[in-house]
């Protein structure tokens, strides 16, 4: 058999176009699965890289069992962890420069041993009121050593002095012109703070294998202190993950796309080789070395496109790996890893793809009686197409029965009952194709003759129905992205409008109780502001169970008025009521925190935030929306800032005058703080653009799923066009001229992307409702609608697109000869 | 013999020094070294030659479909290689018939459909032609099956469907390349004995390439093509 195997390595060279399109599909797909994958771990590693950096490579983080933030360290036990170091950590702002925000790091001299000066400064001028700066904001605020920095913290302006400069390592790595460190002797804030041979911030580095051991270890020696993770690499994961696998779910389309494309292709190998595949057989072959054969090339396929895949995969993800150092401007940008399983992953899924694409095609291509093979007699073909069309209405019936009539269930296989519904159309439209045109062609033909007879083309050519094919799932993907987008923007908009605020100020830099009260007390004491309509809430991140959670710190008695988004009554009653006593330590839960957690009514539940826990009983149980998709607790504002010592928070209110301008004025009160003042719109545009991230991303991968597809459907045409040149020439010979031809050709063109468009368009809305079932399953539950105003430049672009996609073909076929077509082989 | 009268008249086909040259790279092939021949109208010619000798590019030149590389073709008085792209179509539509080995008719259309295809590319309207279809269902003996598809039809009923489709214009001049190359005896014979027919009932002008001796003798004149030259 080694002949057949060089005339398969010949041919799969002779025909350059389709090796490129294979390839090509291929490749694509296996580059975007790579990427896909690698993301994660992308973003995870260049989130959480300066997060080890800045935490000096600890992982841990201790404190005092007793709950007070600034406890002495002296009493711990170093078992499960080897060193510790022991700060006072506190935000400030600086006062003489823009408003930078600064943290400030009380230290020892010892500490800082890991550093290196780019001076040698002596103990001795770390004293006082010394600080020490690194060289990237020494050099981006001009600074020298002697130069003051003016601070503003714990309530108070202080004056520090630079007294040394170091490189960008630990603490310093994420210095920005907007935000840095500063490190500042231990005595000093100690003294300022009246919190002698205390500290608020002590880590440590782990001392067992792994951090679970280390702090079991810990905090079973410490029964004063408690050993927390620093920093929390789960939720760094969860965030990313939510927004990859929204990746996934678009990658789904490209690679429907492109195996259709390798199996059409594919169809069209076995068919052009049946003669040579018969000689085979004529020789002694057997049917099973033929199909390994045909499948070692789908093999040799997928290696190639694979290798070619994961090359461009890399590259994807070396450009997003640039693009999401968030210090890129500083001219740091984390080292570009991978790991090299994704390399094996990616390698294994092209082969598998390539080979699956392949295998109904390479199967069917020996079925036949040998005899019949050799002689090339077709047998009586089984009536396909009605088995397809049965199968494809029930599976199209199957899901849209569980998805209308029992919802939850069909959230929980919501990937997999969109899949079946979009293979069901698929299934089911060419017989659909079928019967219309059967039905109106005799009666068009007398009048539009050349339409219908390319129309009637459409009918007899597997390839133009391949087309279809394409260009439907192309279209399903922009609808999908479309539909998401918009219904995005939608959520967003109708959550802000949900809020009754003018003016909403966060990102404020102190957690001190004096700072808040005497920011309040200077809004309250403004005129310009509605006294009554004042308003903090409290956002943490936490722990509960192990899992990252969020707690929203309310004012029971004003939020539900401040918001419908959610909904709170509960019976007559309001479900925020029960935690108006903020003593009683009470918490209403999301939905989905009940259910994933487990917990219902009247469950005890240990809440982890800012390192101090607290048992909170569950009084109520609220669907959130997409308030916000993590874990969520409401509790009292009050529970948060007294048991867990959080002390920063927003602040919503109402103006008498035009928002825009006070904005303005408030905010130069607020930048002392550190504090970002907004209107509600201006609020709203933001978090719409931030949302706007995620469809781009996945605009960008429907976009992948266009090309892909209009380099299919051209190739189709042109295997089509290839196919039938004898039926052209004939029709040369009967008379026809190239406007004729040019006619067909684009007819045909228009009538497989219209009708494809027909058919996304009548499924659009089952399958927005689908969508939606999947945003649930991806826990972003919301409502999407099929519009088709939205739809429609989309539906347009793509028409051009493929209309466009005929012109070459027509440039092709300009020099049909009528001889070379007739010759028989 | 009757062509002695129509040789008085004008030609139907006039060929004139015609050459025909393939460049395949760099091999130079000369299939047909400068013909020169006259068809009467109503004549019916065979043309006979080895295999590669240049019959069909011969034919093909005469049913305008390839340009020659020099000489001329005349077909009622008007040269075929100096007409512009659409007019050469036209006179393919409406003045000649062609008729290939394999019958090449359009699946999915019936066999009326597939007769009335030049009326439809023409966009000449269909009823003016319903007359015409019907004489010549009658005369391929294909009235019963009328409304079938081709997949439901023999060899030879096709290729009697492709001949009727080359003559439902009425043509001057039906050309047909082998056309009983895909049949059996049995078939070949009544598609020959269609192709008598037709010339004698509607005195249409025949030129046929065939490899079988005794269908070549059904004509009024065998033409012997080899290496690009008649021999006699
Ligand atoms: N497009 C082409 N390019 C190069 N050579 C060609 C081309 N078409 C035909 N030929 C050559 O011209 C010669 C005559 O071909 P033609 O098809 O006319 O032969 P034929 O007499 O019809 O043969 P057959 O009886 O086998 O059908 C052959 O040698 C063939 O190889
Ligand atoms: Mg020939």
């Amino acid at each position: 058999m080694r002949i057949f195997c060089k005339y398969i390595m010949r041919t799969m060279l002779e025909k350059k176009a389709r090796l490129v399109l294979l390839l090509f599909a291929i490749t694509l797909s296996t580059a975007l699965f790579f990427a896909s994958l690698g993301l994660t771990d992308l973003i995870v590693e260049s989130v959480s890289r300066p997060i080890v950096e800045k935490t000096e490579e600890h992982h841990i983080r201790i404190v005092s069992e007793t709950g007070d933030s600034f406890f002495s360290a002296d009493d711990i036990v170093t078992a499960g962890i080897k060193s510790h170091t022991s700060s006072i950590v506190l935000p400030g702002v600086i006062q003489n420069l823009d408003h930078e925000i600064v943290t400030l790091h009380g230290r020892t001299w010892d500490s800082l041993s890991p550093y290196t000066f780019v001076d040698a400064p002596s103990e001795d001028s770390f004293s006082g009121s010394s600080a020490v700066i690194s060289v990237r904001v020494a050099e981006l605020f001009s600074l020298e050593r002697g130069d003051a920095l003016e601070v503003l913290f714990a309530g108070e302006t202080h004056t520090l002095h630079v007294s040394g400069i170091v490189g960008n390592q630990g603490v310093f790595y994420g210095d920005t012109n907007r935000s840095f460190d500063v490190i500042v002797p231990y005595g000093y804030l100690a003294e300022t703070l009246e919190v002698e041979g205390l500290y608020n911030h002590v880590t440590a580095v782990m001392g067992e294998d792994s951090l679970d051991a280390s702090l079991v270890l810990f905090n079973e020696m410490n029964p004063d202190f408690r050993g927390i993770p620093l920093y929390n690499e789960d939720f760094v994961a969860s965030m990313v993950n939510q927004q990859v696998n929204a990746l996934y779910f678009m990658l789904v389309f490209i690679i429907l796309v492109s195996g259709v494309i390798i199996h059409g292709a594919f169809k069209l190998i076995v068919t052009e080789r049946r003669r040579v595949i018969g000689t085979f057989l004529s020789q002694g072959a057997t049917k099973g070395t033929i199909r390994g054969i045909l499948l070692a090339e789908g093999f040799v396929y997928g290696l190639v496109g694979g290798a070619f895949g994961i090359l461009l995969g890399i590259g994807m993800l070396y450009v997003l790996h640039d693009y999401s150092s968030p210090l890129r401007a500083y001219g740091v940008v984390e080292p570009f890893r991978f790991a090299g399983a994704l390399v094996v992953y990616a390698g294994l899924f092209a082969i598998g793809f390539a080979m699956v694409s392949a295998l109904s095609p390479v199967i069917r291509s020996v079925r036949r009686e040998v005899k019949n093979i050799i002689l090339d007699i077709r047998e009586p073909q089984r009536k396909k197409g009605a088995l397809l069309f049965v199968l494809g209405t029930l599976l199209l019936c199957g899901s849209a029965l569980l998805s209308y009539v029992s919802p939850p269930t069909a959230i929980d296989y919501a990937p997999f009952v969109m899949l079946s519904a979009i293979i069901g159309v698929l299934m089911v439209y060419p017989r659909v194709l079928d019967f219309l045109i059967s039905l109106f062609f005799r009666r068009i033909l007398p009048v539009f003759r050349l339409t219908a007879l390319s129309i009637q083309n459409v009918r007899t050519s597997a390839a133009l129905r391949g087309n279809i094919t394409v260009i439907v799932i192309a279209a399903i993907s922009v609808v999908t992205v479309v539909s998401l987008s918009s219904s995005m923007v939608r959520i967003v908009t109708d959550a802000f409008d949900s809020m009754r605020f003018d003016i909403y100020v966060h990102n404020i830099q102190t957690n001190d109780p004096g700072s808040r009260r005497t920011i309040m007390d200077t809004l309250r004491e403004d005129e310009r502001i509605v006294g009554e309509s004042l308003m903090e809430t409290t956002s943490v991140e936490g722990n509960v169970a192990g899992e990252f959670a969020i707690a929203e710190g309310i004012e029971p008695g004003r939020f539900d008025d401040f918001t419908d988004y959610i909904d709170f009554t509960h019976g007559d009653g309001n479900l925020l009521d029960a935690l108006e006593n903020a003593e009683e330590r009470n918490t209403v839960i999301a939905t989905t925190t009940a259910a994933r957690l487990g917990l219902d009514v009247g469950s005890a539940v240990d809440l982890d935030f800012n390192g101090i826990v607290q048992t909170y009983t569950v009084t109520g149980i609220v669907d959130v929306r997409l308030w916000n998709t993590r874990d969520m607790f409401f509790v009292n504002l009050a529970n948060l800032r007294e048991d867990h010592h959080i002390d920063h928070g927003r602040i919503y209110f109402d103006t008498h005058e035009n928002p825009e301008t006070l904005v303005d004025e408030l905010q130069d009160y607020f930048r002392n703080f550190g504090g970002i003042v907004q209107t509600r719109d201006e609020a709203r545009d933001i978090n719409i653009e931030n949302n706007r991230q995620l469809s781009r991303m996945l605009s960008a991968f429907s976009l992948f799923a266009i090309v892909i597809g209009s380099f299919g459907a051209l190739n189709n045409m042109f295997i089509s066009c290839l196919q039938r040149k004898r039926d052209f020439a004939v029709l040369e010979s009967l008379g026809t001229h190239q406007g004729q031809r040019n006619r067909i050709l684009l007819t045909e063109s228009l009538f497989c992307v219209v009708f494809a468009l027909v058919v996304v368009v009548l499924y659009g809305n089952f399958h927005a409702r689908l969508i939606g079932q999947v945003a649930s399953f991806l826990l972003l539950p919301m409502d999407i609608t099929f519009s088709l105003v939205e739809i429609f430049p989309f539906l347009l672009a793509s028409i051009a697109i493929y209309t466009l996609a005929t012109l070459p073909l027509l440039v092709k076929t300009r020099n049909l000869n009528v001889i070379e077509e007739m010759k028989i082989e | 013999m009757k062509n002695d009268m129509k040789k008085a008249s004008d030609p139907c086909i006039k060929v004139e020094g015609l050459k025909k040259t393939f460049v395949n790279g760099t091999v130079t092939v000369e299939v047909l070294k400068g013909l020169d021949f006259t068809i009467a109208p109503g004549e019916f010619v065979s043309i006979m030659g080895p295999s590669g000798s240049g019959k069909s590019t011969l034919l093909y030149l005469l049913g305008a479909l390839d340009t020659p590389t020099a000489g001329t073709v005349q077909m009622n008085g008007r040269n075929l290689h100096s007409m512009r792209g659409r007019e050469k179509s036209r006179l393919r539509r409406t003045e000649l018939g062609f008729v290939f080995q394999f019958y090449n008719l359009v699946p999915n259309l019936t066999v009326e459909e597939n007769i009335l295809l030049p009326i439809i590319l023409d966009g000449k309207p269909l009823k003016m032609y319903k007359e015409r279809l019907d004489e010549l269902l009658r005369i391929i003996d294909m009235e019963d099956h009328r409304k079938h598809t081709p997949r439901k039809l023999s060899g030879g009923q096709q290729q009697r469907v492709a001949v009727a489709r080359a003559l439902i214009f009425d043509p001057g001049v039906l050309l047909l390349d082998e056309p009983t190359g895909n049949l059996d005896s049995k078939n070949s014979e009544s598609l020959m004995r269609l192709v008598a027919d037709i010339n004698k009932t509607f005195g249409t002008t025949i030129v046929q390439v065939t490899h079988s001796d005794t269908f070549s003798t059904w004509g009024d004149r065998i033409l012997h093509l080899e290496d690009g030259m008649f021999s006699d």
